[in-house]
């Protein structure tokens, strides 16, 4: 069960957490449901806890929302810190688990993740799939920026969706992801306040 | 973590006393003491309920389950779900979905039969009126959240809007198939055989295809699926939607969605194309020509007119109407 | 002129009134305590805890009062309730024998250790209207003659006096899943499925108020189904099961009513403390089998447990849940409804069945009229068609 504690003498990642757990973990999943609803379109998740280093504001309040001792979470080694933790242990009250392949929801680098294994779920279950919470360098249309064509439900026509921090390795993961549609596991990418729904129904060509 | 931190605990208590108290006093006194004991305390409770009803668990598990819907279009994601304290079958899991998704700042419609006062349509919108607080409304373009049973508005959805249908029964195979084991193999399967069949059954006996209402679809070509008992008239409201469509069946413990955006056929044959049907006449009230109808009776004769279904839609066009026939009048 | 209806909030308000009018009945008549109803209605509270899943004599006794006596709404209103109670953890299992006994009977042998002891029952009272009772005026407090000392100590169960025989079934602690009925199971590439984290040790049962239900169910998961589930029910499927519908003619091997510990494990502490007592029925029938290839001639097990003193309910329960064990011991299948899971374990939780049953008052106007206009269409092409064969005979 997760507890809240605010004791005085806490280290400073006691600010992590949401302060009013009902309506901004309401408010936090109406944003990533229209993330996830509208694949390739930045929403931006308001400021109801502080982020726990080196993990984003966005995959923050992702995790605060959503992840639970039901839900278990794999944090790659790169994004492991006291912070997280915290967040992770007394915040969210996961249960800890022994390699990715147990967890609902893994975050970190896409370099961290790609090589993981990672439930898909199942002809009979598909939805029993991980969800993966990327933190990226962001979404502005960047010359280096990996510049996707998203199509498929959610996308009116077709998207476009600048990443920065990847390259053709993270298209070629997200082609394959979608190619095994219905099995296949979601993305949810994040950078500062920002996170983009990226479903395994989402179609992507590198544009 | 301890039980005397938990308010429900000490009411447990004083409930208890109430009754001990009680018995040592004359009969009549007894009753009365007892009964406004209990009634109070019911009372008292529902300020002490959740925002939204449901505890953060819970709604967790919810949400986990709609973003897994909305990922996989059409496909039913089971959830764990919840007593409500409304019947099942009356629309527990739309209230599900919605306390998942509602937040203080969302202005909510309720509609059953594409009306907002039916019974139903009124005792769920006071429940989140009493739970949730938020405000709610009756105009459609108003409303940021719209839970409906059995009817998709008239007017346009748009793309700040979730609209979330009550579901009986999620399975569009069930009446042919009625095992879950079954039926669960066949959409792994993609193996929709006996759905056609059935359609095809009905053309070959009454020369249509007899299913009028929960008119299965096809989503995005994967997942055959059941729109809840909307009419069919409805169904070509539910392709390409600006709106996020949610649908929730609380005693059968599934959740499904159709996306924005989202390719959604209705089942049919190259040679009986579906036809989603119209009305010979008007609705006598707005004079609507291209809305769902109901039929009322007016008279022991067997007198009867046709009017909207959507209660919002005919009224705001009537209001149209006078208040265009008044200026006019102004004007002569 | 027509004006559509308006009004359904004042209708469900003054219903809601005349309802609470109903409820008190005639003024004059004192109204019912809570205490009296957990008093001298026991066995509906019983009946409520058991189905409603929650164990608080005075919150059943004031769903029976504010049901005004409707049973399967008071374990609605106890259901509703328990939904929205914090869950600190789960108990230990309660040890049923070491239960301070206050009825214990076994059908299968006439003495047993620890003895037969009636304790309260209707089993046999002749059924007499007791005009005594309606003269209102209590006569004399009854004292009931009861065991000098009551039973607290061990007392063993019946079937583990067979087990020492072994002639009584080894329960396996792993439920393998029961094997499809129709198709062969398919197997599928991708099974890399999220495991759920083991917070417990293997042994723990699912839950089935936290995880949706999925076919095939394990054993653990069938029987809490079946204790939630309707008496009523229950008590069809299993008459059922008697009367040759798989039949598994059962014995009662014992079945005991008493008060046992619910314990809680504080392992932060690393002590176990007594939250309280509960009064539960348990029965365990016998059932002969023959032995199949793997297993030699054995008698089976059906198991049943319930809340309070409901022992039809306890009773039923274990024959169907021996009814639902046929793929277990290598038996056929022979389409019974007690045999079948799916069936037995979505139609017998009474709230369930009871919404939706009745939801078919709630307006169904737009379907209805969906289908209105396709049969007045269809019957107007069959008027169409046979008109234009009477035309074309009379041509002829």
């Amino acid at each position: 069960m997760a507890i809240a504690t605010r004791q005085p003498n806490d280290p400073p990642h006691g600010q992590i957490g949401f302060s009013k757990p009902s309506v901004d973990a309401a408010a936090s999943f109406r944003t990533i449901l229209n993330a996830v609803a509208r694949p390739g379109s930045p929403q931006t998740v308001a400021a109801k806890t502080l982020a726990a280093a080196p993990l984003s504001l966005a995959a923050t309040t992702a995790l605060l929302t959503l992840a639970d001792a039901d839900a278990p979470v794999w944090l790659t080694p790169d994004v492991r810190s006291d912070a997280t933790d915290h967040l992770i242990r007394f915040c969210v009250g996961a249960a800890p688990v022994s390699h990715s392949g147990q967890a609902a929801f893994v975050c970190g680098r896409f370099g961290a993740i790609e090589a993981l294994e990672l439930p898909a779920g199942s002809p009979d279950y598909p939805d029993r799939s991980a969800t993966l919470i990327i933190e990226t360098d962001g979404f502005a249309a960047e010359p280096d920026a990996l510049a996707l064509k998203l199509s498929g439900p959610g996308v009116d026509g077709v998207a476009l969706l600048h990443v920065a921090g990847f390259g053709s390795a993270f298209a070629r993961f997200l082609q394959q992801n979608a190619a095994q549609f219905p099995l296949g596991v979601d993305l949810l990418l994040t950078h500062g306040d920002q996170v983009v729904g990226l479903p395994r129904s989402t179609k992507v060509e590198v544009g | 973590m301890s039980a005397v931190d938990d308010p429900t605990d000490l009411t447990l208590g004083s409930e208890g006393s109430d009754a001990s108290v009680a018995e040592a006093k004359g009969d009549e006194q007894i009753a009365d003491l007892s009964s406004d004991a209990g009634d109070d305390r019911i009372d008292e409770t529902i300020d002490g309920y959740n925002f939204a009803y449901l505890d953060e668990n819970t709604k967790r598990m919810i949400r986990r389950a709609i973003l897994k819907a909305v990922a996989i279009p059409g496909y039913q994601t089971p959830f764990a779900s919840r007593e409500m304290p409304m019947p099942y079958g009356w629309g527990t899991g739309g209230v599900q979905v919605t306390a998942a998704c509602l937040t203080p700042g969302d202005t909510l419609k309720v509609i059953d039969q594409g009306a907002d006062d039916t019974t139903n349509a009124v005792s769920i919108r006071q429940f989140f009126e009493k739970t949730a607080r938020v405000d709610t409304t009756t105009r459609t373009e108003d409303a940021t959240v719209i839970q409906t049973r059995h009817r998709i508005p008239e007017k346009a959805l748009t793309e700040d809007q979730i609209i979330v249908y009550q579901v009986p029964i999620p399975e569009p195979l069930r009446y042919l198939e009625p095992r879950e084991t079954e039926t669960r193999k066949m959409h792994a399967l993609e193996e929709y055989g006996l759905m056609h069949v059935k359609l095809y059954e009905d053309i070959s006996r009454h020369g249509h295809i007899a299913t009028t209402y929960a008119y299965p679809v096809m989503v995005e070509d994967r997942y055959v699926t059941d729109p809840s008992p909307i009419p069919k008239f409805d169904n070509p409201k539910l392709s390409n939607s600006p709106a996020l469509q949610l649908f929730g069946a609380g005693r059968e413990q599934r959740i499904y969605a159709i996306p924005p955006y989202t390719k959604v056929k209705s089942l049919d044959f190259e040679d009986y194309p579906f036809d989603p049907g119209q009305w010979p006449q008007a609705c006598a009230l707005c004079g609507a020509e291209d809305s769902y109808l109901d039929e009322i009776i007016t008279d022991d004769a067997g007198g009867r007119m046709f009017v909207c279904s959507d209660t919002d839609f005919c009224s705001r066009r009537r209001a149209e109407q006078d208040a265009a026939a008044t200026s006019e009048e102004g004007e002569q | 002129m027509y004006v559509a209806t308006k009004g359904g909030e004042k209708a469900i308000a003054a219903a809601h009134r005349q309802m609470a009018e109903e409820r008190r009945g005639d003024p004059k008549i004192p109204a019912l305590t809570i205490a009296q109803i957990r008093e001298q209605l026991s066995l509906c509270v019983d009946r409520c805890m058991t189905e409603g899943s929650l164990y608080d004599r005075d919150l059943a006794a004031l769903a029976i009062k504010q049901s005004q006596g409707d049973l399967i709404e008071a374990i609605f209103l106890l259901r509703a309730y328990r939904t929205t109670l914090p869950r600190f953890g789960y108990s230990r299992p309660i040890d049923t024998g070491s239960m301070a006994i206050v009825r214990r009977v076994s059908a299968t042998f006439k003495d047993i250790p620890g003895g037969q002891i009636l304790g309260p029952t209707f089993d046999y009272t002749h059924r007499l209207l007791d005009f005594k009772l309606a003269a209102e005026t209590e006569g004399p407090r009854t004292v009931a003659d009861r065991a000098e000392t009551p039973v607290e100590q061990s007392v063993p169960h019946v079937l583990g006096l067979l087990d020492q025989e072994g002639l009584i079934q080894k329960e396996k602690t792993e439920n393998k899943p029961a094997p499809d009925l129709r198709i062969g199971r398919i197997d599928f590439d991708h099974e890399k499925t999220a495991e759920r984290p083991e917070a417990f040790n293997e042994d723990t049962p699912p839950d089935l108020t936290r995880e949706p239900l999925e076919f095939p169910a394990s054993r653990a998961l069938r029987l809490q189904a079946l204790a939630r589930g309707d008496e009523g029910f229950l008590l069809g499927l299993a008459y059922s099961t008697q009367r040759g519908y798989a039949r598994n003619h059962a014995f009662v091997g014992e079945l005991r009513i008493g008060a046992v510990a619910v314990e809680f494990d504080m392992p932060e502490l690393g002590i176990t403390i007594e939250l309280g007592e509960v009064t539960v029925t348990e029965c365990e029938t016998v059932t002969q089998f023959q032995g199949s290839k793997s297993q030699p001639p054995q008698f089976t097990r059906g198991y049943g447990l319930s809340f309070g003193q409901t022992e039809r309910k306890a009773l039923s329960m274990a024959l169907v849940e021996r009814a639902l064990r046929w793929s277990e011991l290598d038996e056929d299948f022979v389409g019974a409804a007690a045999q079948d899971e799916e069936f037995v374990l979505a139609h017998v939780d009474n709230i369930q069945a009871t919404g939706f049953l009745e939801h078919i008052k709630l307006p169904h106007y737009v379907d209805f009229q969906s289908e209105l206009e396709l049969v007045r269409r269809m019957r107007r092409e069959i008027a169409e068609d046979s008109a234009g064969r009477d035309l074309s005979e009379t041509a002829e």
